[in-house]
């Protein structure tokens, strides 16, 4: 039988990293912007709504995470078990002209490229967190300012975005997804 | 080259040694910058909820169109009707009669209680410095019953003045307006901060001014803060918190020597009641004592940053002869100085100096325009009166 479990072990460690790193992110951002939220509903409970949006944003990275994760566990066939990632290594050696050892490593770092990718890019949710618990001051201050301070939050998302788009080309390019 | 041949040209038996070695040394260097980032964030989360909910607390600040209708009142009854829309209203409910200083005297405790709620919600380092603060509504009182036991008011009409928001004991506040001169009044002042105002009697009994003694008051209240302020290890937020004391202090001061400019009182008589700490060096601020009028009291601020707020304060100064648009211009000053750290360190406790200092200018505004409206002041008049953020 194909030893394959370096490539497994990789892959699960690219996908843990990439719902990891995401969630510490989003964790902390959520939990500044709802600190945020808690502050602006203790003095008027009429805050709730504008506290709940901004709060809401940072959690996308962790979202983008939790589906860079399923993407990578998907592409590798780990959902499958050893099997599974056995079958895709075959393939993946197929395709690239290389011994299933080989494919299996491949595919097990290119796990761990992708979760890097979309877990540190997940990280943008602190400072997007910062932002958000600035703008519902801000709104809270002055509700004319919800627009531009949408914008302004919205802004760190753009990475996170980012490094999910990298993860799925990582994927893509190796036709661990699509082929 | 193969993985496993890459491992084994950097001595590793086999590829995933080295692995894991790559992801160890890629987390302690993640952790060396990823930690500094974390403390950095948590310092940020501590201010989170407060700052929130301080700019709800600004957001309910008397807005300049507001302020402008009030201005146009043509009764007190008008001004508390317009009051009653704001966060002053519980107070003005407790107000026995429709008096400036009954408007007065809600103004005081709404501000009192914003000082210690804002003060329950920053750390305990910047708790101590608002605590000692709050103290300045015990000045004010005991400001009041110095005034009125001078004036010889009756003990009863000058407890009606008083606040009753400051650290001191109610009950000491009530004795005191008891006092039938000021020399009793000030030795019932015994175990309290304010006790060190028995060492300015001697120079009130030379010049018969009780600015000498309310600047003395201002004295040990400032100088306390200032000593809170730098006995504590100074961080960032320390910092700005200090700044701003500082400039408050320099505020104090410099109103006192215009006003003893002013009073034509001597530099040698009243050096001693320069509050210490502030920005500008305790020698300068002699050194204007020294000078004669208030013209070149204001030509000795050249260099400063005081020089530009009190020159454009000084064509209304000389068109009026009161030092009134001067304070204005300091204080204003002060307040656009609160404005600016709130700004710059919005997550510290910039937004916490920021709200206090617009909050002491519409005390300040509101019951200066009720003062006017009953004293039967036009609304130009009031206008000339009214502070602005200075810019």
């Amino acid at each position: 039988m194909l030893d394959v479990s370096t490539g497994v072990a990789l892959a699960a460690v690219g996908a843990g990293i990439s719902m990891g790193a995401a969630a510490i992110g989003a964790g902390i951002g959520v939990g500044i912007a709802g600190a945020a939220g808690a502050g602006a509903i203790a003095e008027d409970p009429n805050k709730f709504g504008t506290a709940l949006v901004f709060q809401a944003l940072p959690q996308t990275q962790g979202i983008y995470g939790f589906l860079g994760a399923v993407l990578i566990m998907i592409g590798t066939g780990i959902l499958g078990g050893f099997a599974g990632f056995e079958s895709a290594a075959n393939t993946m050696a197929g395709l690239a002209g290389t011994t299933p050892e080989n494919a299996a490593l491949i595919m097990g770092l290119a796990a761990v490229g992708g979760g890097l990718s979309v877990g540190l890019a997940g990280l943008s949710a602190i400072g997007q967190g910062i932002t958000a618990a600035g703008s519902i001051g801000a709104v809270s201050k002055e509700p004319g300012a919800f627009g531009k301070c949408m914008v302004l939050t919205v802004m760190s998302e753009t990475f996170a975005v980012f490094g999910l788009l990298i993860t799925i080309l990582i994927l893509v390019g190796l036709k661990l997804l699509g082929a | 080259m193969t993985l496993e041949e890459l491992a084994a040209s950097l001595g590793f038996s086999s590829f995933p040694p080295l692995f894991a070695v790559a992801l160890a040394v890629a987390l302690v260097v993640g952790l060396i910058i990823f930690v500094p980032v974390l403390l950095r964030v948590i310092e940020i989360a501590d201010y989170a909820y407060s700052n929130s909910r301080i700019q709800v607390m600004s957001s309910r600040i008397i807005r300049e169109d507001k302020l402008k209708e009030m201005i146009e009142a043509s009764s007190l009854a008008e001004v508390v009707a317009a009051l009653e829309t704001t966060e002053y209203s519980p107070y003005l409910r407790e107000m026995m009669e429709e008096r400036s200083e009954s408007i007065e005297r809600a103004l005081n405790r709404h501000t009192a209680d914003a000082y210690r709620e804002v003060a329950t919600m920053v750390p305990m380092n910047l708790k101590k410095i608002l605590t000692v603060l709050i103290r300045k509504w015990d000045v004010y009182n005991i400001k009041l019953i110095l005034r009125g036991v001078y004036a010889e008011r009756s003990p009863d009409d000058i407890r009606a003045d008083l606040v009753q928001v400051g650290e001191l004991d109610p009950q000491k506040i009530g004795e005191l307006a008891e006092a039938r001169s000021l020399e009793e009044a000030i030795s019932n002042l015994d175990g309290t901060p304010y006790s060190r105002l028995a060492e300015s009697l001697q120079i009130f009994d030379q010049t018969r001014n009780l600015t000498v003694l309310e600047a003395k008051l201002d004295n040990i209240l400032y100088e306390d803060a200032w000593k809170n302020a730098t006995s504590q290890p100074v961080d960032e937020n320390l910092l700005a918190l200090k700044n701003y004391l500082a400039t408050n202090i320099d505020v104090v001061n410099l109103k006192f020597v215009f006003r003893a400019k002013k009073d034509g009182l001597a530099a040698g008589s009243i050096e001693n009641y320069i509050v210490k700490g502030g920005g500008l060096q305790e020698s300068f601020i002699k050194s204007t004592l020294e000078v004669d009028t208030v013209d070149n009291v204001v030509a000795s601020l050249e260099g400063t940053k005081y020089y530009q707020p009190v020159i454009g304060a000084v064509p209304e100064y000389e068109s009026t002869g009161s030092i009134l648009p001067i304070e204005l211009a300091l204080d204003g000053y002060l307040a656009r100085f609160g404005k600016d750290i709130s700004i710059t360190q919005p997550f510290g406790i910039g937004p916490a100096i920021g709200y206090l200092s617009l909050k002491e200018m519409e005390v300040r505004n509101v019951r200066t325009l009720a003062r006017g409206i009953e004293a039967g002041l036009s609304p130009d008049e009031i206008r000339n009166l009214i502070m602005k953020v200075g810019s």
